[in-house]
């Protein structure tokens, strides 16, 4: 390593101390990030195997630039998130990192191409990943693709286990599909139906109890 | 507020569209609303141009004096060199690479400026097929992810009168909604105006008989197509989107 190199590893172990009072080392980075992305277990399986797959590539300072994206992430502080994302472009892309900085991209800047380039480049990284397919879902309904947009949303419901929130992620692509039929197919049985599904997983929803409660009260078929 | 009816052939001294009257999330897409604007107008046929429309006019004699003269007050104006730019006085205007420089219309309000390499569509029908010819006659007629599923044939067409008047009635009920609310990042903004667009372009319109506004800017781009279409087998001009 060089003596660059080496003064940039010291600079990010010890703002992670200052910052976080958290040390970190070559024995145990791989540990605390584990520890940091436990749940779901599908995300603690999946960087088991990425550490493993790239063993002989990722290092301490990948640790460290790792540890402060997750940090940065938690913050919401954009300018470092995407700093950080830069940084860590010289090692193996990773799903994790992949799907914040699309989120980013459709949540803060509102570009939707870019956001639907990197959750694809997500979802090749962790396939069937349910958080992938909802936000495809969204960024093509938003692109006025409804097609794919309700494929992705029915492949949110069938993979919704492996998301953080399951029951939120599987209600929130059931109250999107039911908009769909209501607005593209005037079907209000179905959509019906979708609403109730979607209230099952999460019955404080707000939204859908309203679209639910008006078409009930307009008596639509 | 005050609302200012755009009456371009009516009453041409008011052709301008005025765009600070409505709520509008960003600057580019402020700026596509004027060009969506020139768009229309350049499709509309006019009796000083003997019922032709200025896209017509300007092919037949080369040059769009006869639009300009119709209606001196454009070179007066800042949006004059985009009229310059849309008008079809180069052989660009033929190609499929010309569908890029278009609006898209009202569906596509809010997308960014659209590249040639964003089209992931064309990509792939020129890796399947090596008669560039073949892939681009498919891909004209394909919807398109790009243009919120137009195909590029009907993008190229471009936007006419009645697509015009639902781009009002969309601005108005944006501002409606909009106007006054707190939003917590330009994406945040740009989102919600989408997911409005979205649901307005399904909702029964009074601009359009009650009809949705996708059925009616679809079969109005359509017809727009097929006039331009004869217009070029007429003048013996060949074009991709044929």
């Amino acid at each position: 390593m060089t003596k660059k190199r080496k003064n940039t590893l010291q600079r990010y172990l010890a703002k992670i101390k200052r910052k976080y009072d958290v040390v970190l080392t070559e024995q145990n980075y791989k540990d605390m990030i584990l520890e940091e992305l436990k749940s779901p277990p599908s995300l603690l399986d999946y960087f088991k195997d990425y550490m493993a797959g790239n063993e002989d590539i990722i290092t301490l300072e990948w640790g460290c630039l790792f540890f402060l994206f997750m940090k940065a992430n938690q913050e919401k502080d954009v300018s470092r998130i995407e700093r950080y994302y830069k940084l860590l472009k010289k090692y193996p892309l990773n799903w994790f990192t992949e799907v914040r900085v699309a989120k980013l991209e459709l949540r803060y800047y509102g570009n939707l191409f870019k956001a639907k380039d990197r959750f694809y480049r997500a979802l090749k990284l962790k396939p069937n990943d349910a958080y992938c397919h909802y936000n495809l879902g969204l960024v093509y309904y938003l692109l006025g693709v409804f097609e794919k947009s309700v494929e992705h949303y029915k492949n949110a419901v069938i993979h919704h286990k492996n998301a953080y929130n399951p029951g939120e992620l599987k209600a929130r692509s059931l109250f999107d599909l039911a908009v769909y039929k209501i607005n593209r197919e005037h079907n209000y049985k179905g959509a019906k139906k979708l609403l109730k599904d979607a209230l099952r997983e999460m019955p404080d929803y707000p939204q859908a109890k309203d679209v639910l409660r008006q078409i009930e009260m307009e008596g639509l078929k | 507020m005050r609302r200012t009816k755009d009456s371009f052939g009516r009453d041409k001294e008011s052709a301008r569209f005025e765009t600070s009257n409505y709520w509008i999330p960003t600057k580019e897409s402020a700026d596509k609303i004027t060009l969506i604007q020139i768009e229309c107008a350049l499709n509309k046929p006019y009796a000083p141009l003997d019922d032709r429309t200025p896209f017509e006019d300007t092919i037949i004699y080369k040059n769009a004096s006869n639009f300009f003269n119709m209606c001196p007050y454009l070179k007066k104006i800042p949006i004059f060199k985009h009229y310059q730019r849309m008008l079809p006085l180069s052989d660009k205007e033929f190609i499929y690479k010309s569908v890029y420089s278009k609006t898209g219309g009202v569906l596509n309000i809010f997308n960014p400026k659209i590249r040639e390499d964003m089209d992931n569509e064309l990509k792939g029908l020129l890796n399947e097929y090596e008669d560039k010819k073949k892939a681009i006659s498919i891909w004209k007629d394909n919807p398109s992810e790009i243009w919120s599923n137009l195909s590029p044939k009907l993008v190229w067409a471009g936007a006419g009168d009645i697509e015009n008047q639902l781009l009002r009635d969309f601005l108005e009920q944006l501002t409606d909604r909009m106007e006054g609310r707190g939003f917590d990042s330009e994406g945040d903004c740009v989102i919600s105006s989408i997911t409005f667009l979205r649901q307005w372009q399904f909702g029964p319109n009074k601009v359009c008989f009650e009809k949705t506004p996708i059925d009616t800017i679809i079969k109005e781009r359509q017809k727009i197509y097929e006039r331009k279409v004869s217009f070029l087998q007429e003048m013996k001009i060949e074009t991709d989107f044929v």
